[in-house]
């Protein structure tokens, strides 16, 4: 277990030196709100677009975040550390959940404004799709970004592969979203239980095939 | 070989059988004729990409190249067949529907799965052998997807026909048409199969090649 | 863990990158308190050797076993150190704070960090970030990271290149001392003169294959760069 909060904290210390990640996300996030709020999209659209562009944005950094895993092969010293796989993709994906959520609490933010949103009554089931949501995507991109830095494949083919095989999670993120902060309001619990699905699944993939992605 | 020739008979018997013999259907007129091609379609594609998953799990497990190639090539027919079912959605759907596409379960589920191969096969080309590994996790991923992907799209929206083969109480379509669908299913499946080792003994020579001129 | 047989042995490896056969079937062993030197011609698979013996890359056929146990259990694994072409160090970090990071996971006291950085010269440069660094300093550095948890098998592939003076010394001093405590050290390098000097045993490794195994003592130039020839 420790070796999970030692990978995690250099990553996070790391993130906070070299502030690669964070800003460019959240400018890139920041940006496709705004066209997509000046080319006239309308307010009811607007969970489907934050979730999008979160999705975007996230992809962005999920291939640079493990960059720092490969520049040197420090991937292999933890491998020559004996950590154990698993933790590695945990710790990682525990830092860029961090990372992806600053940027989304940002997205939030603006497409509040800019879509003059009103703040919803059902604050508690908005915070469990935000966090639900956000898990998803960072399960799955973690694992993609990792497998395409460890082959040395280019970045491009990142969100290439997140964005279709994390839709479901966007789907039902947007949909969930977007029933929460209507008037009409209703249920939600089917798009949260896919999206823990979702997230339990390929988090559990994701554990037993880390081990083959990162070898040599 | 017997493959071969089989799928080459087949399937133009399959269509002209689709096309001239079919009986014409109460509701929907000449245009649903489409579906003798987009239902086989869909089976072949989903087909193809199961191989793709199995080959891609033996993989990992075994590291044998033959299971590699097998994935890949099941991959590409597969999206071969997966874009027809596309193409031929919209060709049935513009005059029975009045739309060329509505984003229901079935219809999206076949779109992001499109992407998801394409992102497969992107992959490959871009980084060869060396990307077999990579190759194989995203298959598996994509595979498992499926149903969530399928999941999802039902919660937003259902426009589509409802099934009127693959249903719990067995087909509800008439003989005659039943007989020439399952027909043209068993082409299609040849047709893949035929392709498929087509491309399996072409990678296989081409690697053959390829260790014979190392020291 | 067993002291039956060799500190270090591999048996019997394979291992092909992309289609291309890089090593075949090779066995070796590296014993306790003696040093190996494995030469050969770029490309003839030292490297991948030395990664295969550390647990960093896995062979098709064949294991590596570390003092009885296979290289893939953790306390077979935390019994290796390897320094290699890449340093395995976090350009953010700090040298400091790299040595502390792997002193972490290998469950060492942070002391061990401070110790490593005075054993190789470094505690001028200790709150420098290894992006600063110059090519020698990092190389000293990845050694002093290789050290840390005091292996009992030591791998080092081309361990002289891309150090200054001062640093060559280190490591001159570094092999013999690893020697009398009882640790197998292997080294890859294609300079049989340094593989005389320091080594005790020596494989010349030609296209996969070991081509040539005897004393270092015995090495002859003419003899190796004939071997080299038969690639």
């Amino acid at each position: 277990m420790s070796a999970f909060w030692v990978i995690l904290r250099k990553d996070l210390v790391v993130e906070g030196r070299a502030r690669d990640l964070l800003p460019s996300m959240a400018v890139l996030a920041l940006l496709l709100l705004a066209m997509t709020g000046a080319t006239g999209l309308r307010a009811d659209a607007a969970p489907a677009i934050l979730w999008i562009t979160v999705a975007v944005a996230g992809s962005t950094g999920l291939v640079r975040s493990f960059h720092q895993e490969t520049d040197q092969e420090q991937l292999h010293g933890l491998r020559l550390a004996a950590v154990d796989p698993a933790m590695i993709y945990l710790a990682k994906a525990a830092a860029n959940f961090l990372i992806v959520a600053a940027v989304e609490l940002i997205a939030w933010g603006a497409v509040t404004v800019f879509f003059d949103i009103a703040i919803p009554q059902r604050r508690a089931s908005l915070a469990v799709v935000f966090l639900l949501g956000t898990g998803s995507l960072v399960a799955m991109g973690t694992l993609l970004g990792a497998m395409l830095a460890a082959a040395r494949m280019r970045e491009a083919l990142l969100p290439m592969l997140l964005l279709p095989l994390s839709a479901p999670a966007v789907m039902a993120a947007a949909g969930a979203t977007a029933r929460l902060l209507s008037e009409a309001g209703g249920p939600v619990a089917g798009e949260l239980r896919l999206l823990l699905a979702f997230t339990l699944l390929f988090v559990s993939v994701a554990l037993l095939v880390f081990e083959h992605v990162i070898e040599d | 070989m017997i493959l071969l020739v089989l799928a080459a008979a087949a399937l133009p018997i399959g269509i002209l059988l689709a096309l001239l013999v079919a009986p014409v259907e109460a509701f929907q007129g000449e245009p649903y004729r489409i579906l003798y091609i987009h239902v086989p379609s869909v089976v072949t594609a989903y087909l193809a990409f199961t191989v793709t998953f199995v080959a891609s799990v033996a993989y990992l497990i075994t590291r044998r190249a033959r299971f590699d190639r097998l994935a890949a090539a099941s991959a590409e027919v597969g999206q071969v067949f997966l874009t027809l079912v596309l193409l031929t959605g919209p060709i049935w759907g513009k005059p029975v529907w009045g739309a060329w596409w509505t984003w229901d379960a079935r219809l999206t589920t076949a779109l992001i799965l499109w992407f998801i191969f394409a992102g497969y096969l992107m992959l490959r080309a871009w980084s060869g052998v060396q990307g077999a590994r990579a190759a194989a996790v995203v298959a598996i991923i994509g595979f498992l997807d499926v149903p969530l992907i399928h999941w999802s799209a039902v919660m937003l929206r259902t426009l589509h026909p409802r099934p009127t083969v693959f249903r719990a109480e067995g087909p509800a379509l008439p003989a005659s048409m039943l007989v020439i669908l399952l027909f043209n299913m068993a082409a299609f499946i040849v047709t893949y199969l035929v392709f498929l080792t087509v491309r399996v003994r072409q990678e296989a020579m081409r690697s053959e090649m390829g260790k014979a001129g190392t020291p | 863990m067993s002291n039956a047989g060799p500190l270090l042995d591999i048996r019997a490896v394979s291992k092909s990158y992309g289609g291309r056969a890089v090593l075949r079937d090779v066995s070796l062993t590296g014993d306790a308190g003696r040093v190996l030197a494995i030469l050969g011609p770029n490309g003839a698979g030292k490297s991948t050797l030395l990664r295969v013996a550390a647990g960093i890359a896995r062979p098709e056929r064949g294991e590596v076993r570390i003092g009885g146990r296979p290289v893939g259990e953790p306390a077979a694994q935390r019994q290796v150190g390897f320094a290699g072409h890449l340093s395995f160090l976090y350009g953010y970090l700090s040298a400091e704070e790299n040595l502390r990071f792997y002193a972490q996971l290998y469950g060492l006291p942070a002391a061990r960090a401070g110790e490593g950085l005075e054993r190789f010269g470094l505690r001028s440069h200790r709150r420098r970030s290894v992006r600063e660094l110059s090519r020698g300093l990092v190389q000293r550095l990845s050694l002093a990271r290789a050290l840390l948890h005091d292996p009992a098998v030591l791998l080092l592939d081309e361990p002289f290149t891309g150090l200054d003076a001062e640093a060559s010394r280190i490591v001159r001093e570094l092999i013999p001392e690893r020697r009398r405590r009882g640790c197998a050290v292997v080294i890859a390098t294609h300079a049989w003169a340094e593989a005389r000097e320091l080594a005790d045993d020596a494989v010349v490794l030609v296209a996969g294959r070991p081509a040539l195994r005897e004393e270092a003592a015995s090495l002859d130039g003419e003899r190796v760069a004939e071997v080299y020839q038969t690639a």
